[in-house]
């Protein structure tokens, strides 16, 4: 089986190639959705599972495990993000670009794995927080690696110090909006 | 049994050092900022111990003895590499990444292609120009004597020497402009207003800084051997100095190279795409 981190390794690839596809104007624009979106996770992310969980299965004797509904939720909710991000017309900050093409395609596929990263490593920190509810699919086995380990734990929301995430994210999609309207 | 009760201890003493921080929850799966969860599920997967970047965990856990821990003189190269990125700008600092990662791949990663290739080219120019083998009127002489030397670039032992030496040439032939000076190039006086911009500067900083990762990692190991390097993980000497401080400065190196990207969106140029 591959692990998992590899796994993660290849999605951030793949969001680096959209990232060289798409450009920086345009992925700088879904970042602010990701950003936002973090910034929503981060107030009321606890609350996404557990509210739906308690409403329809909770005392009920074929209730599923309360991790898998909010990972299941999570994911949704992550994957519903980036499609809304991606699909139509999407937010680009306006200019002409690239001021040179090699300096361009660097941007471009760094703003893609930044954008990698922030999807990416949040949806596998949940996953890793509600204790990998994939085993229930038969698609994750115990234990991670080393390497596993290390990495996860350079997600976005476990590198952001606990009690600033308002802040921190509010904070940068404060200075995104302002870069996307003032310039 | 000495050796994995003493190993058994060391973890267990890592543990206790990160339970005393405050960093390590024992009980029910949630999410723990800046610690270590462990989770325990009934008939679920063996429980695990994520230590978080930064966090004190025995180098000699698992088995694995480590050589001397050169984190510390990897950083020095760092900010060496990151003061001449400041000096140079991203441009010029772009072309020495390219050309150390390019480096890297080849003088590590693909050393057995280099050295077949390597021993086979100096066995032709042996043959071709030493031994006269060319023009010889039995060629098959030459070869002999070619064929019984020992090959030029060694496989394994006395490999560095030779892989630190290429490495170190290429770099800094390619890399940093010594093709020019060897040569007598052009070297342009620039005036203040054609000089690099700041955030130019600290972009080509940042770059700089992983062409000396990248350089600490290639020459480090092959001048102390089992030198361990390690920058982010958990083992890391310079994570537990950095503390509190890594996520800020990842941080404000991703509000930089934003900055820089949005700045590069305007002008109008032939060949650029118009967004709005």
């Amino acid at each position: 089986m591959i692990p998992i981190e590899f796994v993660a390794l290849l999605f951030l690839i793949a969001f680096g190639v959209v990232g060289v596809i798409r450009h920086f104007p345009r992925e700088l624009g879904a970042t602010v959705g990701y950003v936002a979106m973090l910034f929503m996770l981060s107030l009321g992310g606890e609350r996404l599972g557990t509210t739906l969980y308690s409403l329809v299965w909770e005392g009920k004797p074929d209730a599923p495990e309360l991790n898998l509904v909010k990972w299941s939720i999570y994911m949704a909710f992550i994957i519903g993000w980036v499609v809304i991000l991606y699909a139509g017309r999407t937010i680009t900050f306006a200019g002409r670009w690239p001021p040179n093409p090699v300096t361009g395609v660097l941007m471009d596929g760094l703003i893609g794995v930044f954008n990698g990263w922030l999807v990416v490593w949040t949806a596998w920190h949940y996953t890793h927080v509600l204790d990998y509810p994939l085993r229930h699919f038969g698609l994750f086995v115990a234990p991670l690696t080393e390497r596993a380990q290390t990495w996860v734990a350079l997600a976005p929301l476990e590198m952001i110090p606990s009690g600033y995430e308002t802040w921190i994210l509010g904070g940068g999609l404060a200075l995104l909006i302002f870069l996307l309207v003032v310039r | 049994m000495i050796r994995s009760t003493s190993l058994m201890l060391l973890a267990l003493t890592a543990l206790e050092r990160m339970a005393r921080m405050g960093s390590i929850v024992l009980g029910p799966s949630r999410p723990v900022a800046g610690g270590v969860v462990i989770t325990p599920t009934p008939g679920g997967p063996t429980p695990v111990v994520t230590p978080i970047v930064g966090g004190a965990v025995d180098p000699n856990v698992g088995g694995q003895i480590l050589g001397p821990d050169l984190s510390g003189v990897a950083l020095v190269f760092i900010i060496a590499a990151a003061v001449i990125g400041f000096s140079r700008g991203v441009r010029r600092e772009l072309v020495s990444v390219a050309v150390i990662a390019a480096s890297y791949l080849l003088f590590d990663r693909l050393w057995t292609l280099v050295t077949t290739y390597g021993n086979r080219l100096w066995r032709l120019f042996r043959f071709a120009i030493l031994e006269r083998g060319v023009l010889a009127e039995d060629p098959t002489v030459a070869w002999q004597a070619v064929s019984g030397t020992d090959p030029l670039l060694p496989m394994a032992e006395g490999a560095a020497l030779w892989q630190l030496g290429l490495f170190v040439m290429t770099i800094l032939v390619f890399g940093y402009g010594g093709a020019r000076a060897i040569t007598g190039g052009p070297h342009s006086v620039k005036t203040f207003s054609q000089l690099p911009k700041v955030l130019e500067r600290v972009v080509g900083a940042v770059l700089g800084a992983v062409a000396g990762s990248m350089i600490g990692h290639f020459v480090l190991p092959r001048i102390v051997p089992n030198a361990h390097i390690s920058l982010i993980g958990p083992r890391s000497a310079i994570s537990e100095h950095i503390g509190d401080y890594g996520p800020a400065i990842l941080f404000a190196i991703i509000v930089i190279l934003i900055l820089y990207g949005v700045s590069g969106i305007g002008g109008s140029g032939p060949k650029q795409q118009v967004y709005n």
